[in-house]
């Protein structure tokens, strides 16, 4: 990201922009705190550039310096990352539906959307019956987790036009999570037939992390595009067999309806 | 990487001045303060901006303004529409995920906690509520006398949630269906004298506790152990977390600790439920580059 966009005519775009920006992608879960040589490394800049931009983000209050001298996010990026999600309709439609399903459940509702061949968790409300601490571990609002494991991206790709579902189940790679995770294409498309089949609820069991069970449906928008799913995730110990089905499932079902009539 | 090009003007005191060479000032760039300024002109109050606006907006000439604009749409941050305006893009969906994704409770508020734990030398707990229990997320050993009472480690079991100041404080902001289900499956122990052993005195305390900054234990727990806890926020104003200080009774009276403490533990709450996204109604708008309100939320 930090080469010329243009590199026939670099004074067309601030390359200054362009770094100062992918420095701020640079922190990751994995990663929340940088040192200078960390961020340059990552940008393939000099240090002294890097050093440059890391202290205009400093004056500016989107990183923050602490003791050690490293660099970590400030609550300003965090800020500029809400208002971002804001701008997404969808977010704003789902907000209350997903807290509704939350306090009606107990559970942790969240709202994904496609993002590459990644499902990205936009919204999210935090439940607090027992076990679900343990569910909800590394997962937060802005977490992208593989389409193909979990309940939000199986529902999504289940309704997408079937030319665009081939072209993207083309493109994954159905990496294993754990002993259950889907990894075979075909096996992949006789599960989006079930869920299809099972008015577009999608089940997760136990394919994304041991010990927990999902549940979710597409929002559909007024063109018929499933352009989200809300997702109930819960503790498997707690949702045995056909009882994530048959207890979540209408309720899961309800909220997506709710949330794609506030989209007309 | 080539220098950066200069913006021509900026704002001082009202008066537009030639900026400052960025030779001069080798430790700062303006393009990209003018380039987050711009992005930050795009809100869900004001989310389609034209070049001129943009420029009026930010005090800048419009060639610059430009620049910066075609450099966002090219980075995907900014897409153009009809007439030459612009709104913002799916990359800058990525931008707000990453910043969203790296940023961890537990990382959030570990700063904070170390600090009120140097400055008082209480153990200072981060926790959260997981049904009947409270599962300690993160913790920092006092060196106080009396602070080995119970164990506060992470690695340790939940706590009762009906007789600490952490459990009731998280139970006391649940909404109310889910807080009917973890009362429902309670088994209330008496664990001291002063345990609430009633479901009905319990939901009575609990609608004293709910929505306050602070909650007490007095000895609930066990015998001359006093707790407080204060509530962690997010952007929704839900409450996900909690953290808590205890005391030995025979350190300190309760309401001496509450007086001293309170207010610290309070405002460490606070920081962290600012860096969870958190506002309260009164500053729903902070002051952003230039004094160009941040993006409302």
């Amino acid at each position: 990201m930090s080469k010329p966009l243009d590199p026939e005519n670099p004074g067309r775009f601030s390359s200054s922009l362009v770094a100062g920006l992918a420095m701020l992608t640079c922190f990751t879960p994995e990663h929340p705190v940088l040192g200078i040589a960390d961020m340059a490394d990552a940008l393939d800049l000099g240090r002294s550039t890097t050093h440059r931009y890391a202290t205009t983000l400093v004056t500016l209050g989107y990183l923050e310096q602490g003791p050690s001298r490293k660099y970590r996010l400030s609550s300003r990026v965090s800020d500029m990352g809400l208002a971002m999600l804001d701008s997404m309709p969808v977010r704003q439609a789902a907000h209350e539906p997903l807290r509704e399903l939350r306090a009606r459940t107990g559970r942790t509702a969240s709202l994904g959307v496609l993002w590459g061949t990644e499902v990205a968790y936009i919204d999210r409300w935090h439940g607090s019956l027992q076990g679900q601490h343990a569910v909800d571990e590394g997962i937060g609002l802005g977490t992208r987790v593989p389409v193909h494991c979990a309940a939000a991206g199986k529902a999504l790709l289940a309704r997408l036009p079937a030319a665009e579902q081939q072209a993207l189940i083309t493109e994954l790679r159905l990496t294993r999570r754990t002993a259950k995770t889907i990894t075979a294409k075909t096996a992949l498309r006789v599960e989006f037939e079930r869920i299809v089949a099972e008015d577009g609820v999608a089940i997760e069991d136990e394919e994304l992390s041991a010990g927990r069970r999902a549940i979710a449906a597409a929002v559909m928008d007024p063109e018929g595009r499933p352009i989200a799913a809300v997702e109930l995730a819960v503790p498997g110990e707690a949702y045995t067999g056909e009882a994530l089905l048959g207890e979540l499932g209408p309720k899961v079902i309800v909220t997506a309806l709710d949330i794609g009539l506030a989209l007309q | 990487m080539p220098r950066t090009r200069l913006a021509t003007h900026r704002l001082v005191g009202g008066e537009m001045v030639p900026s400052i060479p960025t030779l001069e000032e080798p430790r700062y760039s303006q393009s990209l303060e003018r380039g987050l300024a711009i992005l930050e002109c795009f809100t869900p109050e004001q989310p389609v901006w034209g070049i001129a606006e943009l420029a009026d907006q930010l005090g800048m000439s419009r060639s610059t303004t430009h620049r910066y604009v075609i450099t966002l749409v090219e980075l995907g941050h900014l897409k153009q529409g009809k007439k030459r305006r612009y709104s913002l893009a799916m990359n800058v969906i990525d931008l707000g995920l990453s910043a969203m994704a790296s940023t961890k409770l537990r990382d959030h508020a570990q700063p904070f906690l170390a600090d009120l734990h140097r400055r008082s030398g209480y153990t200072v707990v981060l926790a959260v509520l997981d049904g009947p229990g409270v599962q300690i997320v993160d913790s920092l050993r006092g060196r106080r006398r009396g602070q080995g009472l119970i164990d506060l480690s992470p690695a340790s079991a939940p706590l009762p949630v009906y007789c600490t100041a952490l459990g009731k404080l998280l139970l006391a902001n649940l909404p109310e269906s889910e807080q009917r289900r973890v009362i429902a499956e309670l088994t209330l122990t008496r664990r001291t004298p002063q345990t609430i052993t009633s479901k009905t005195a319990l939901r009575a305390d609990l609608q004293g506790i709910r929505g306050e900054s602070l909650a007490a234990a007095d000895e609930e727990l066990a015998p001359g152990m006093y707790s407080i806890a204060a509530p962690i926020r997010t952007e929704s104003r839900d409450v996900v977390a909690a953290i808590g200080m205890d005391a030995h009774a025979s350190m300190i009276a309760l309401a001496d600790f509450i007086g001293a403490l309170g207010p610290h533990l309070v405002a460490t709450a606070d920081r962290v439920s600012a860096r969870m996204g958190y506002r309260r109604d009164d500053e729903r708008h902070s002051p952003g580059v230039n004094g160009v309100g941040l993006a409302g939320l």
